[in-house]
Order: structure tokens, then C-alpha cells, then sequence
């Protein structure tokens, strides 16, 4: 509790005395606060995202005119009339998924809208830590540099997932050499700055939220945002250790442990390229089994954020509260708990004890489950609802359909048996596009563009974000649906000539239907791009609730100033309370409005169905504008006093 | 209007999606060649897949269906307002319970495949390996397959035996490179290696899949039901030459008949002409 | 996205690299040096024989098919010399078409018609290509003007097998070919295109698009193949059936690209061969081409290539005009600046003067001494006037030089041609083979053999070691330096080093990996024989007799499975780091099928066990 007030801003004035219009650098490029480090996230990240899909686009340039000239990348290899080498095409897909990955999914969802909405949708003026926050964002940088490094020393090329002896011996490969270093270096930067992130959003949630803002009146986004950080301090620290424990495999660190020269994941006796034959009793699984215990929860701090935002999006866009609000946390948090013991899935045919294959079958199988609820909640929440079809809500929509496909999929890969087959071909990479890019990427250009009036004070412009929808859902399906069928007819992954292989000669038309449909969607995003920075500077103006959304940090104005609120806003209620029968003439009940105490005899509402008499009570305590001292759970107390001490 | 468009939108690109599926097989898009596996696990896999297919059709017409519905609802309605509910207890529980057990059934249903497939070997794998099985021992390397068969005609009583014939190289070996025979119709265990790096032992048509992890040796086991040759590659990244490891197994009748041949291949000294085509005298795979 | 933006941007062309060769540590472009004229003639001379990198020509001034006896086989067979998998039809009913063109029905091969199904594949792949006509007609070996007649296809109807040929230079008009059912046309280089196809996507990425051994993967300054790729244009192959120095055997290669060379990068090829139209003897074929094309260039390059440093212009231009088959007259008055400049190439196939020098010459030397200038040459010269002068353009030469200047320049060609590159690009016709069989008492045999490793004559051990683990002394000496300009000096490191002047380790004969085949045969040919381009040199002079090299071979291959050494029972075992648990009787390996096993328990009471170092042997490739 003492933490909780010595945290908790109701020191606002004081607050504003020491930030008084403060320096250019303050303001824009050191800041620490929490809205302009999320913005330079999210440009950072666009950025980033832009590489990477050029990066992709080359992929699929040489799968599907393998060996011609390729435009751009090609200009390197001009001796050979730009016919690039093997070894560019394994650097192109593994840094494609590292930037991807690394620098644009993860970054955007806790960095980007992790750091602009926590704060203001739980109705604090700031994160916990500015300066941590502040440094979360500074320590990407020098990721970026190093990833730039890999690129320079010809960049690593190991797969993302850096599968030893290939990433362990310098001599294996082109790009094992300090490629491999720069990149195992970026990457235990990157795992820096989230971890600064996810502490800070722990607390912040914790300790900070607004009077009131009890667990459950927390929007999905903050539970997912919460779930997300709580992963990420679990799992990341595991990938950090691996990545030190390759570094001294390869003895690449220099200074105080200059010549430590261990063997973690290098068995004896390996020649590669005719060096000297490796010594110690090293075993390359152990890396597989540390890698995905941070990769596979990472799967999910790359999706669970956008699946709260979605829950935000559309209920306000459905105009309607979410459907089984309890349920979606509850799962929320079943995906997270399960996402720890499902990673030996990645390693069915790796040569681990089958045993483990079994259990680790009957735990992904089971992860479904909460996914699936997930989605009927979504499809319910549609349900009956008054649908305003702007591009936010078209991109949730892309968002569920999407996650059904990638979902769906997934079930395949879980049954064991079937993963036999199917690993390590084009189906695994159209699952994971379809839960990454299909679900978590739609859901980050809705949440771009539903938030970008309280980033900017301005709208995006309507037309060009359908055009951009449009675009990217095409170009996106056309693009990784066949791949499901690439995949069933055993086109391995990371293959830079697939067609050697007699078997896979037929398949390159439909890898070439596939190249154009990603350059289609490749140039949508330029549409995204313009849309955005021009709005920036000439989208309309627009007041504090452009869309009549309930959440907190549409009191606020937008751009909210520094300290984000005039006044810590109290809340009274859950952030969906839609179309609530208490408010005449308007559809959305804000969490911060107070309302008149009722009358006595609260009707239900006439159409709600017998069937949800008992969600009706479940979620009484939310709806009854009581005031916060009836917050139903933890901290009731705390949100007593801290209401007291406001009024 | 607008509504409208995006609504059959939505409902359109499903369709489009199972019509693409179900004219796969048409296209020669399904498994290679459009064939059941040459193994009986195989089949059992395919059928497998199958049957998570079937499901999961259903489950996705189901939830596209019902979001086509909704959507197309929502799209005009009248109201003033939205429905004000926050959800049905009822149906939660019902879409918890039916999707497990589902799930369930088919978590249990093909737990017995993977058994057969791996873990009854590995788990008698001191015990009983079945010694007579043992056909040969493939070590993957950067980018190639190196094959080592026993001596044409030597016969594994005691498990010791195949340990010490993998341990060291041993007179008489046949050595052959990216193209493995395997006998028919007979149970056949093969011994996955690697020279350098990880590799993975990819056989489509026979549905068989194995990494190659260094330091390991790695037992395969499989019986192929239909003569011909198969495609060998490798799944997993091992370098900038992944792709070039293009191998063959050929499943024959008469193995030993074929060790012969190499044997007599490898052992040519120039002189005196092996058994086998003259042509392949300079060339031939020994 | 970048790249899509930019997707319509040109497209680079395949390039050759010049030839290089070492000075001291350094490697320069050979060309580079040279006066441009000269270098001008040179890439003139090799395109004109092999075409540009994008698009190769068949080399169709050598002869075309030689018969040659294969002493591997029993009887002989058929190998074609220095053509390029040539495909030959059958002429019929010809037509006369326009423009000296004129079209001839003809029967090809069945794997070329068989693929008629994508007929416009075909006539792409074989329109331009040169025909060569053989026959009786008078049609074959046709002249016009001492010019000899070149069919080229012009078009190719599969359907029809109807094709149209192109002459050069044009025939006589209305003078049809009346050409015999027994004429023939030979399809040069048609498997060129295909093999080419194939090189530059299996094979380029280490080799280079100019088969020199630095494609973009080995040149890739983060990986440093060891050992590096090979460079074709020297000629020089490791693992071949020919003796020592000379050039490989279509089937040397086939092999070497079919089995790949065990550790090394260069993986096995072998499923090449079930695509169809013989894909593996297409690459065979390129890389001949290839190897051809280097060796011309660094000849040409060579012998053009000159340091004029301290002589006196008269002198130089005497040797220049003595030993030319061809002076190059550069016209218009304009004396060199220095002497050296004066005469650029000399020393060997053609030298370049300047006319003020060759006034000198025409007064002091052999030469008719009237003098001359730009329209009257003499004419007991060679001449061949290069356009390197802006003040003068073909069309101003008189009609005599122009004529001149094509008929040395092919004259020139076909001099240099036939003369070295006969010798430095045909295949060897001296394979090496046993011909006494394989000694089969090989227990005493490896002893003998083992007694020709460690005797002073034989310098096996010096590098193999005595043990044969490739530690032998030379590994650690430092050795002569065989660069250019470095004679007498040493190589910085200790160790080997291979023609290339790169550090090159002996096999390790315990770990069971040949890199040139573990065939008996092999082995004997890397003993009797050597492998080119390495200091393993043909042992031949020194154990005489097969017998003797038989018995090292056995020693050799019986090493890895019974080890290096003899104990006093005359029972080999291993020694040393990787010995192994179980010797075994030296003779009980070679009649496998009569005893199969080579029985551990039995062997493991002649001689007590030794600690074994599991897979090592078979997987660590030195």
C-alpha cells in the first residue's frame, strides 16, 4: 500500500512543475514520457518493417524465378548477373525473421502500444519508471546497430532459430562467423529492453491504476499487456543465459572473457570445413529445448496484446459489450500458462526422448482450447451488435477470420504423427504467418489506426485505410494460404532452389502466384505509410472521443498533454458498457462517467435472452454505477482510499 | 452499401479458401505424386491427416459460417442501439466443453501411431533393437548423404554387434553416397548421423522424418510397401547448400544382390571386370 | 519493398573474370596489364572462339571427333576429343530460302525430339549454334574466298524437324546445296547451352561463372572454403586417371562430379544423372569448355604479356619480329615515347610496333628495306593493322589490308590454336592403369606395403607420417615458395602447399576418407600416378613393378579397419589416439562373403584390447 501512494500521482500539480515546457531533446528524443516513447517505437518499428519486408520480397523473388537477377540485392552480385549466392538467401530469410520478430512484432505490441495505452487506459499520468521506460526504448537502438553489424559482416544466416553445430562453429557457414556474434550480441539487447518494458508495465499495472480501475474493470488490452509482461520476465531471461552460453561456445567475447572457450552445445570430434575436429562433450539439443522456452511464450507476447486490443476494438466498433468479459481474461491467462509447456513441440523430430513428444502433444492440443473460446467470444461480441464498418473494425474482423485459419492449422502441427510430415515444410511457415501476420499484424493496423486520433489529435484518412485493408487481406491470403498446400506436398522450408528436387518441380507456378500476390501486399504498406504521415500533419482534427469509446484514455484529450489527465479520473464502471440501457439518446457509458444513483427497479434489458440471466449477475457488480468503494476483488480497499483521498 | 461489400467480403474469401482445397488433389497440390505413403505408418498418417482435416473443416465452415451471420446481422441493424448483453454463461460452458473434448479425442486417438512410429523402439532401443534389421548407417553431411551397409551377407545376431559395427569402419563395408536401397516389404532400421552440422532426414513419400543431430546416433525405423525410388532431403538448415542435399532410396527386392554389385564396384582394381555394366566402370557409385 | 520499387531497373549481364596470376602474395588481373590494343585482341580473339559469358559459343576450329582406345575397358571404345557432346542429324530434301540461307529436313536424336513438347525451348536453346557439315557434297568444308563456309541454325521447327540454316559468308547466288542423304550435320554446342544451364545453377556459386574457382560463395569473405574450389583454367585436376600434370578424361570428371569428394565441399552429384538429356555429361562437357576458354585466355595473356625493361628497341624489335607469327603495325606516324613503348607483346606469338620503329626495322634488319608508310606496307611483314588509332577507320584501309587483316587474324587464331592449345587443352590420351591384378595374400602384401611406406625410398611417411595420421615432418617444415618472383624463398607458414599456392594438408590415411575414390583402382592411380596440382608426385619411378604398388595400396586400405602397425604374430593393429578395440586378422577382411564377420571375440584373444575412441574414424574428415 505505502508503495501503492508513494507511486500513485496524486501529487499531480507537483508533477507538472518539473516538466514545465521542457527542451526539444526532452521532449522528442530523451523523453520520458510514456506517449512519445511509444510513438517513437512505433516509428521505429514501421521502419523496421519495411526492411523486413523487403527482405521477405527477396525470399520470394529467388523461390520464384530462382537463380534470375534480382532487382536490388541482385546489384551485389553483379558478376553474376545478379543471381544471388545460396548463402544471401539464407541470410535473407533468417534476418527477415529476426527484424520481423525481433524489431517490428514484438516491439510494436508491448514497446509502441504497450507503453502509449497502459498509462492512459488504467488512468495513470505516466509509467511507473519513466527513465526505465525511457531506457527500454534507447536499448533497441543498439540492437539495430549490431543486427546492422550482422548485415555488414555478411549477415547471419543460421535461421532465426540459430540451431547449433550451424551457429555454434564459425567455420560452418558464411554467415556463422561474426555474423552469428552480432546477432546472438542484438539479440540479448533486444531481450534488454523488453524485460525493462515488462517490469515497468507490471508495476505500472499494479500499483497505478486509477481509482477505482479495479482488475476487472481493466479493458482486454491491459490484461493482455499485463499477461504479455508477465511472460516475457518469465522466458526472456532463459534465451538471454542461451544466447551468453553460444557466445562462449564460439569464444566470441572478448575483454574479461577473452578465451573462455566452452562447449555447451558442441559434441567432439565434429569437422566442419576441414578445421580441427571440436572437443568437449557438449549436446546441440540443449540449445533447441533453451531457445523455445523463451520462442514459444514469445509466440504468444507477439499475440496475446492484440488479441486485447481487438476485444477493445470491437466492442466499441459493435457498439456492444464485450462478450463473456470474465471468460476472455480467464483465457488470456490459460493461453500464457500453457504457452510455458508446450515449446518441446517445435522438437518432435529432433530426436528428444518420444515420451516427452506425448505430453508435450497433449499440452499444444489443449492450448487450442482457450484460443478457441477466445474466438466465439469475439464472434458473440459481433453478435447483435450495431457494426460500423470503418477500417478498424474491418481490420478485427481480418483479425478473427485470420486467427481461425492460424488456429486451425495449428492442430495439425500439435498431432504429433502428423508433424512428423509436415515440420519444417511450407505449412509451418503458413501457420505461423497466419497467427503472426494474419491475426497480430491486422490487429496492429486497427489499433494504428483506432488510437491514432488520441496519438495525434487527428484521423487517418477512411479511404486509404480500406484501399490498405483491402490490399493487404488479398495480397496476404493469396500469399500464405498456398502455402498450406506447398507444405502438404513436402516443399521443405529454406530452400533457395526447391526445384532440383523433381518432386517439387510443379510447384513453382504456384510459388510464382504467390511472389505476386506478397509484391501487392508489399506495396499496400507503402499505402499505410503515406496514410499515416500524412494524417500526422493533415487529417482532420478531432475532439477527445472521436469514437464514442468508453475506455479511459478517451476522457482524456487528445493529444493528451504531459501528466495525460487534468485530474487522476475516478472509474465507476467496466470499459464495455455499450449500448447501456442507463444512458438515453447515446450508445456508450465512458468508465469515468458518474451517474446519477438509479431507480430502483434496474430493468434488464428486454432482449437479452433467458440464456444470459447469469452472465446479467456476473457482471452486476460492474454495471451498477455504484461508486469504486464495491470493487469486487483485490483491492477494493486501496480503491476506497486513493477515491477518499480525491475527494 | 459499402456494409453489403464487406459483408460478402468476409463470407466470400472462406469459400474460396475450401473450394482451393478441394480442387487441390485435382492439381497434383495434395501429397507428392498424389500418393498414399509407401509405409504402413505412413498410411496411418495420412490418415490421420485426414481426419484433422474433416474436423477441422468443420470447425472452420462452423466459425466462418457464424461470423458471416453476424456480420451480415449487424450489418443492418435497425436499432438505436446494440444488444446489451454480456455474454451467456450457458454457451461459454458449451463451446468449453465441446471444443475439449474434441480436442481430446484427437490427442488420444493418435497417441497410438506416435507410439508405434517412435517410442517403443526408443524405449527398448538397449534392449531389443532387432539387430537383423539393421540395413545401413547414413551420416549426413554438408551437402551430401555418405552411406555405410555392412558387408554383403553379414548378419547382426547381438545388438553388441551393431555397436561395434557402427563404432569404427569395418572390412568389407559397402560405401555408397545419396543413394540408400532399402529392402521391400521388410522392416528396415537405419542409423542417422551427422558429419557436421544438424540435418534432417526427409523422406516424403515414405512420411518419414528424423533430424540428424551431431553426436547422436539416431535409429530409423520403417517398412516400405511399394518398390520404386524415392525422394531423400534433408529438412533442416544445415548451411548455405540446404538445398543440394538431394538424395534417393530405392526399395528393392533383393538387397544383398545389390550390395553385391557395389561391392564388386568398389573392390574393382582395373584389371579383372567387376560384375555390372562396363559403362558404369569409371563412374559406377561404389 | 525496396525492390519492387526498383524491380524494373536492367539487368546485370554474366561477366568472366579475367584471368589472374600471382605476384608474390598478390593476385592481379592478367589482362590488366596489357597495352589495350593487345588486350582488345586478346577478348576479341576469346570471344570469337567461345563467345560472352551470357552467351557461349562452341568451339568449332578443333577437330571434332578422334578415336582413342580406353585401356580401363576391355576393348576399346569410342571417346570424342575436344568436340562438346556434339548432336549429329541426318540431312534430307533441302531448299534454297533467302539470303543465302536455306532450310534441310533432318532427323535428331531422340532425347532432342522427344521434348518437343516445349518446341520453343528447343529452338531457343539451339538457334545460332553452329553447324559443322560433314559428308561428301561439296558443301562440306565449303570455301568462298579461301573463307570456309559456317552454317549457323537460324530456326528450328520440332514438329517438323525442319531447320533453317544460315551461311557465312553468303553463298553464291542461285547455287543450291544439293546435299546427299549421306551428309550429315553436326549440332556443335548444343550440350554446351544445357550444360551451361546446369553449371550456373549447381556449380557457380563456388566455382565462378568463368569456372575460376571464385564464385560468390567461395570467395564469400566469411567463409573460407578449404580447400578452395577448383580453378578450371589451369587445366589441372586433382583425382584423375592420366599421369601426373596432364589433363583428365571426360570420365575423371563425371566421376569426380557423380561421387563428390568426400571431405570437401564438394558434394555428390549423382542424381544429376537421372534428369533427363544426360545433365551430368552436359556439366562435363562446360566444364571442358570452360577449362578450355581459361587456358587460351591465360595463354594469350601470357604470351602477350611482357616486361620490356631493359633493351634496346632494335633489339626488342628484332626478337618481336623474329619470333612473331604475326606484327601488328599500328598505323600513322607517331614515334613512341620511350623505347619500351615501342614495342608492346613481343616473346612469343605476335609482337606490335609502331611504324616509326618498324622504319627502323626496315633498314636494319631482314626485311625487304624499301620504305613505307600508311597506304603501302611491305608485304613480306605479317600484318595485321589494329584500329587503335582514331585517325584511321576500316573504311579508309585499303581493300588488301582489310582482307589481310581477316585472313591473319583467323591465320593467327589457328596457328596459336593448333599448335599450344592442342597440347594444353586435349584430352590426355595416356590413362594410367594397372596391369597386373591385385596381390590377394594382402596380409603379407600390407606388410610389404608397410615397408615400402617407412623405407627411405619412398617419401610416404615424410608426409603421411609414419602412421600414416597425415603428421609427417613435412607438415611442419616450411617449403620452397613456388610463386612467381619468389624463387628461393619459403612460404610464410610451415606446411604443404598445393599448385595454387595454398596451405594443403596430407590425408589422413586412418580415417577411412578418400577424396579420390577408395576403389583399389584409385588408390593405385593416386600412388602410381599422384594427384596433379599437390607435392604427391607419381611414385612410379620408385616402386617400380604393380606388385609393389599393389602392396602399398593394400597397406593403405587396410589401415583405417586393422590399423597402421604389425605386431610380432604379424597381426596388424592400431596405435595411438584413435586405435581401435578389436584388431582383427589382416587377411580376414578380404573374403567377406566367405567370413562375414570379422569376429571381435575370436580376434580379441590374439592380442589384448586397446581403449577405443568411438565414431571418430568415420566422421571426423581431415
Amino acid at each position: 500500500m505505502n508503495t501503492t501512494d508513494t507511486l500513485n500521482p496524486s501529487s499531480g500539480p507537483a508533477h507538472d512543475l518539473h516538466h514545465h515546457n521542457p527542451s526539444f531533446i526532452k521532449k522528442y528524443i530523451f523523453s520520458t514520457d510514456h506517449k512519445m516513447i511509444g510513438v517513437q517505437f512505433l516509428i521505429t518499428t514501421l521502419i523496421m518493417m519495411l526492411l523486413g519486408g523487403a527482405l521477405a520480397l527477396g525470399i520470394r523473388w529467388q523461390l520464384a524465378w530462382p537463380w534470375e537477377n534480382m532487382p536490388i540485392f541482385g546489384i551485389k552480385f553483379a558478376g553474376e548477373g545478379g543471381q544471388i549466392s545460396p548463402e544471401f538467401y539464407t541470410m535473407l530469410f533468417t534476418m527477415h525473421a529476426t527484424v520481423m520478430i525481433f524489431l517490428v512484432v514484438i516491439p510494436i505490441l508491448a514497446g509502441a502500444f504497450g507503453n502509449f495505452l497502459i498509462p492512459l487506459m488504467i488512468g495513470a499520468d505516466d509509467m511507473a519508471f519513466p527513465t526505465l521506460n525511457m531506457l527500454s526504448y534507447w536499448f533497441m537502438w543498439p540492437a539495430i546497430f549490431f543486427f546492422g553489424l550482422s548485415f555488414y559482416f555478411g549477415g547471419a544466416a543460421s535461421g532465426w532459430t540459430s540451431y547449433p553445430l550451424l551457429s555454434a562453429l564459425p567455420e560452418a557457414a558464411p554467415g556463422s562467423g561474426h555474423a552469428q556474434n552480432m546477432w546472438l550480441i542484438a539479440v540479448t539487447f533486444v531481450g534488454v529492453s523488453s524485460m525493462m518494458g515488462s517490469v515497468n508495465y507490471m508495476t505500472t499495472i499494479i500499483n497505478m491504476r486509477a481509482p477505482g480501475m479495479t482488475l476487472f474493470r481493466m479493458p482486454l488490452t491491459i490484461w493482455s499487456m499485463f499477461i504479455t509482461a508477465i511472460l516475457q520476465a518469465f522466458a526472456l531471461p532463459v534465451l538471454t543465459a542461451a544466447g551468453f552460453m553460444m557466445l562462449f561456445d564460439r569464444a566470441a567475447l572478448g575483454g574479461a572473457f577473452e578465451g573462455i572457450h566452452t562447449s555447451f552445445f558442441i559434441p567432439s570430434g565434429i569437422v566442419v570445413n576441414n578445421a580441427d575436429p571440436t572437443v568437449g562433450g557438449g549436446q546441440a539439443l540443449l540449445w533447441q529445448h533453451l531457445f523455445w522456452f523463451y520462442s514459444h511464450p514469445a509466440v504468444y507476447i507477439m499475440l496475446l496484446p492484440a488479441m486485447g486490443m481487438v476485444s477493445d476494438m470491437l466492442a466499441t466498433m459493435c457498439r456492444k459489450p464485450i462478450f463473456g468479459y470474465k471468460p476472455m481474461a480467464y483465457s488470456l491467462a490459460a493461453i500464457a500458462g500453457l504457452g510455458f509447456i508446450v515449446w518441446g513441440h517445435h522438437m518432435f523430430t529432433s530426436g528428444m526422448n518420444p515420451a516427452l513428444g506425448m505430453t508435450f502433444m497433449v499440452s499444444t492440443i489443449m492450448i487450442a482450447l482457450p484460443s478457441a473460446i477466445k474466438t466465439f467470444n469475439w464472434i458473440g461480441t459481433i453478435w447483435g451488435g450495431k457494426i460500423r464498418f470503418n477500417t478498424v473494425t474491418l481490420h478485427c474482423i481480418a483479425f478473427v477470420s485470420q486467427f481461425v485459419v492460424g488456429g486451425l492449422s495449428g492442430i495439425f502441427m500439435a498431432a504429433v504423427p502428423v508433424d512428423i510430415y509436415i515440420h519444417d515444410t511450407y505449412f509451418i511457415v503458413a501457420h505461423f504467418h497466419y497467427v503472426l501476420f494474419g491475426s497480430t499484424l491486422f490487429g496492429i493496423f486497427g489499433a494504428i489506426q483506432f488510437w491514432f486520433p488520441k496519438m495525434f489529435g487527428r484521423m487517418m484518412n477512411e479511404r486509404l485505410g480500406k484501399i490498405h485493408f483491402f490490399l493487404t487481406f488479398v495480397g496476404f491470403n493469396g500469399t500464405f494460404f498456398p502455402m498450406h498446400l506447398l507444405g502438404v506436398a513436402g516443399m521443405p522450408r529454406r530452400y533457395a532452389d526447391p526445384y532440383i528436387h523433381p518432386y517439387l518441380e510443379h510447384l513453382m507456378p504456384m510459388n510464382q502466384f504467390i511472389t505476386i500476390c506478397a509484391l501487392i501486399m508489399g506495396l499496400a504498406q507503402l499505402i499505410l505509410i503515406y496514410n499515416w504521415v500524412s494524417s500526422i500533419f493533415w487529417g482532420p482534427k478531432c475532439g477527445p472521443n472521436p469514437w464514442n469509446a468508453n475506455g479511459v484514455e478517451w476522457s482524456a484529450p487528445s493529444p493528451p498533454p504531459h501528466g495525460n489527465f487534468e485530474v487522476i479520473p475516478t472509474v465507476y464502471r467496466g470499459p464495455y458498457e455499450y449500448s447501456s440501457p442507463l444512458v438515453q439518446g447515446r450508445d456508450f457509458l465512458m468508465q469515468t462517467e458518474l451517474l446519477p444513483p438509479p431507480e430502483p427497479d434496474e430493468p434488464d434489458d428486454p432482449d437479452v435472452p433467458a440464456g444470459s440471466a447469469g452472465p446479467a449477475e456476473q457482471d452486476a457488480p460492474n454495471d451498477s454505477p455504484e461508486d469504486p468503494a464495491t470493487g469486487t476483488d483485490g483491492e477494493p480497499g486501496e480503491a476506497s482510499e486513493t477515491a477518499a483521498e480525491e475527494s | 452499401m459499402s456494409r453489403i461489400f464487406w459483408c460478402l467480403f468476409f463470407t466470400f474469401w472462406p469459400i474460396a479458401a475450401i473450394v482451393v482445397c478441394a480442387i487441390a488433389p485435382a492439381m497434383d497440390w495434395g501429397f507428392p505424386g498424389n500418393r498414399e505413403a509407401a509405409t504402413p505408418l505412413g498410411q496411418r498418417i495420412d490418415d490421420l491427416f485426414y481426419l484433422i482435416l474433416g474436423i477441422v473443416t468443420v470447425a472452420f465452415i462452423g466459425t466462418m459460417g457464424a461470423l458471416a451471420y453476424v456480420l451480415w446481422k449487424g450489418s443492418k441493424n435497425e436499432d438505436e442501439k446494440g444488444w446489451f448483453s454480456h455474454g451467456s454463461h450457458n454457451l461459454e460452458v458449451i463451446w468449453t466443453i465441446v471444443p475439449s473434448g474434441i480436442l481430446l479425442f484427437i490427442a488420444l486417438y493418435q497417441i497410438d501411431v506416435w507410439a508405434i512410429y517412435r517410442v517403443r523402439d526408443y524405449e527398448n532401443r538397449d534392449a531389443d533393437p532387432r539387430p537383423t534389421h539393421l540395413v545401413a548407417e547414413v551420416t549426413a553431411r554438408q551437402f551430401e548423404w555418405r552411406i555405410r551397409y555392412p558387408a554383403p551377407g553379414k548378419k547382426f545376431k547381438t545388438y553388441k554387434e551393431v555397436k561395434d559395427w557402427l563404432a569404427r569402419p569395418h572390412a568389407g563395408d559397402v560405401y555408397a553416397v545419396n543413394k540408400l536401397f532399402v529392402p521391400l516389404n521388410r522392416e528396415t532400421l537405419i542409423y542417422l548421423k551427422s558429419g557436421d552440422v544438424q540435418h534432417a532426414f526427409f523422406v516424403p513419400d515414405l512420411r518419414v522424418k528424423q533430424d540428424a543431430m551431431p553426436g547422436q546416433s539416431i535409429d530409423i525405423w520403417f517398412t516400405v510397401n511399394r518398390a520404386g525410388k524415392f525422394n531423400l532431403t534433408c529438412a533442416e538448415l544445415c548451411g548455405w547448400g540446404h538445398y543440394k542435399m538431394r538424395g534417393e532410396v530405392e526399395a528393392v527386392e533383393d538387397l544383398q544382390a545389390q550390395l553385391r554389385r557395389l561391392k564388386s564396384l568398389q573392390d574393382y582394381d582395373g584389371v579383372t571386370p567387376p560384375e555390372g555394366a562396363p559403362g558404369e566402370l569409371e563412374g559406377a557409385t561404389p | 519493398m525496396l525492390s519492387v520499387v526498383a524491380a524494373g531497373c536492367g539487368s546485370p549481364q554474366l561477366t568472366y573474370a579475367p584471368p589472374e596470376r600471382d605476384i608474390g602474395n598478390a593476385t592481379v588481373d592478367q589482362l590488366a596489364g596489357l597495352d589495350p590494343t593487345v588486350r582488345e585482341n586478346v577478348t576479341n580473339e576469346i570471344e570469337a572462339a567461345f563467345g560472352t559469358a551470357s552467351n557461349p559459343v562452341a568451339w568449332d576450329r578443333l577437330a571434332v571427333v578422334a578415336v582413342e582406345s580406353n585401356p580401363d575397358l576391355v576393348g576399346s571404345r569410342e571417346i570424342r576429343v575436344l568436340d562438346f557432346g556434339v548432336i549429329q542429324g541426318t540431312a534430307a530434301e533441302t531448299t534454297q530460302g533467302w539470303q543465302g540461307s536455306f532450310r534441310a529436313k533432318i532427323a535428331w536424336p531422340d532425347h532432342l525430339t522427344s521434348r518437343s513438347d516445349n518446341a520453343m525451348e528447343i529452338n531457343d536453346t539451339i538457334r545460332g549454334v553452329g553447324l559443322q557439315w560433314i559428308g561428301t557434297s561439296k558443301w562440306a568444308g565449303a570455301k568462298v574466298d579461301d573463307t570456309p563456309v559456317r552454317f549457323w541454325v537460324e530456326h528450328y521447327d520440332p514438329r517438323t524437324h525442319q531447320l533453317t540454316v544460315g551461311t557465312s559468308p553468303q553463298l553464291p547466288q542461285g547455287t543450291t546445296p544439293n546435299v546427299g542423304f549421306s551428309d550429315t550435320f553436326r549440332l556443335v554446342g548444343h550440350v554446351l547451352k544445357q550444360g551451361r544451364h546446369i553449371f550456373l545453377r549447381q556449380c557457380m556459386h563456388c566455382h565462378g561463372v568463368a569456372g575460376d574457382g571464385n564464385g560468390p560463395t567461395a570467395r564469400n569473405t566469411f567463409l573460407k572454403m578449404k580447400p578452395w574450389p577448383r580453378d578450371y583454367r589451369q587445366g589441372l585436376f586433382k583425382f584423375t586417371s592420366v599421369k601426373f600434370g596432364s589433363r583428365p578424361t571426360r570420365d575423371d570428371l563425371k566421376r569426380t562430379i557423380r561421387e563428390g569428394l568426400p571431405g570437401t565441399y564438394m558434394p555428390s552429384f549423382a542424381m544429376l544423372e537421372h534428369d533427363e538429356d544426360g545433365g551430368l555429361d552436359a556439366v562435363v562437357e562446360y566444364v571442358r569448355w570452360l577449362s578450355m576458354r581459361g587456358q587460351l585466355e591465360s595463354l594469350l595473356a601470357d604470351s602477350a604479356d611482357s616486361d620490356a625493361s631493359n633493351a634496346t628497341p632494335e633489339a626488342l624489335a628484332k626478337t618481336a619480329v623474329e619470333e612473331a607469327d604475326v606484327v601488328i603495325v599500328s598505323v600513322g606516324w607517331k614515334p613512341a615515347s620511350t623505347p619500351q613503348a615501342a614495342i608492346r607483346p613481343t616473346r612469343g606469338r605476335w609482337a606490335s610496333i609502331d611504324a616509326a620503329t618498324a622504319w627502323l626495322l626496315a633498314n636494319t634488319n631482314k626485311l625487304s628495306d624499301q620504305s613505307f608508310t600508311d597506304d603501302k606496307l611491305p608485304k613480306d611483314v605479317l600484318r595485321l593493322v589494329t584500329l587503335s588509332d582514331e585517325s584511321l577507320t576500316t573504311d579508309e584501309l585499303p581493300d588488301e589490308i582489310k582482307l589481310i587483316l581477316q585472313f591473319k587474324k583467323k591465320d593467327f587464331l589457328t596457328k596459336v590454336s593448333r599448335t599450344e592449345l592442342l597440347e594444353h587443352v586435349k584430352l590426355a590420351n595416356d590413362k594410367k592403369s594397372p596391369e597386373h591384378l591385385r596381390d590377394f595374400l594382402k596380409s603379407v602384401s600390407a606388410r610389404r606395403g608397410r615397408d615400402w611406406f617407412l623405407s627411405k625410398d619412398t617419401p610416404c611417411k615424410d608426409c603421411h607420417g609414419d602412421t600414416g595420421r597425415g603428421d609427417g615432418p613435412q607438415t611442419r617444415a616450411l617449403q620452397e615458395s613456388k610463386r612467381p618472383g619468389e624463387a628461393g624463398k619459403k612460404y610464410e607458414l610451415p606446411g604443404l602447399y598445393d599448385a595454387w599456392h595454398r596451405p594443403l594438408r596430407p590425408r589422413n590415411l586412418q580415417s577411412g576418407v578418400y577424396r579420390g575414390g577408395r576403389r583399389p583402382l584409385d588408390i593405385y592411380r593416386r600412388v602410381s600416378q599422384g594427384i596433379t596440382g599437390t607435392p604427391m608426385q607419381s611414385f612410379k619411378t620408385v616402386l617400380i613393378t604393380d606388385e609393389n604398388i599393389w602392396d602399398v595400396v593394400n597397406y593403405v586400405l587396410s589401415i583405417p579397419t586393422h590399423g597402421a602397425s604389425f605386431d610380432e604374430h604379424g597381426h596388424q593393429y592400431h596405435t595411438g589416439r584413435n586405435s581401435h578395440a578389436t584388431p582383427s586378422h589382416a587377411h580376414s577382411h578380404e573374403h567377406p562373403a566367405d567370413k562375414p564377420a570379422d569376429k571381435p571375440a575370436a580376434d580379441s584373444k590374439t592380442t589384448k584390447p586397446k581403449p577405443t575412441k568411438s565414431t571418430k574414424d568415420k566422421k571426423t574428415q581431415p
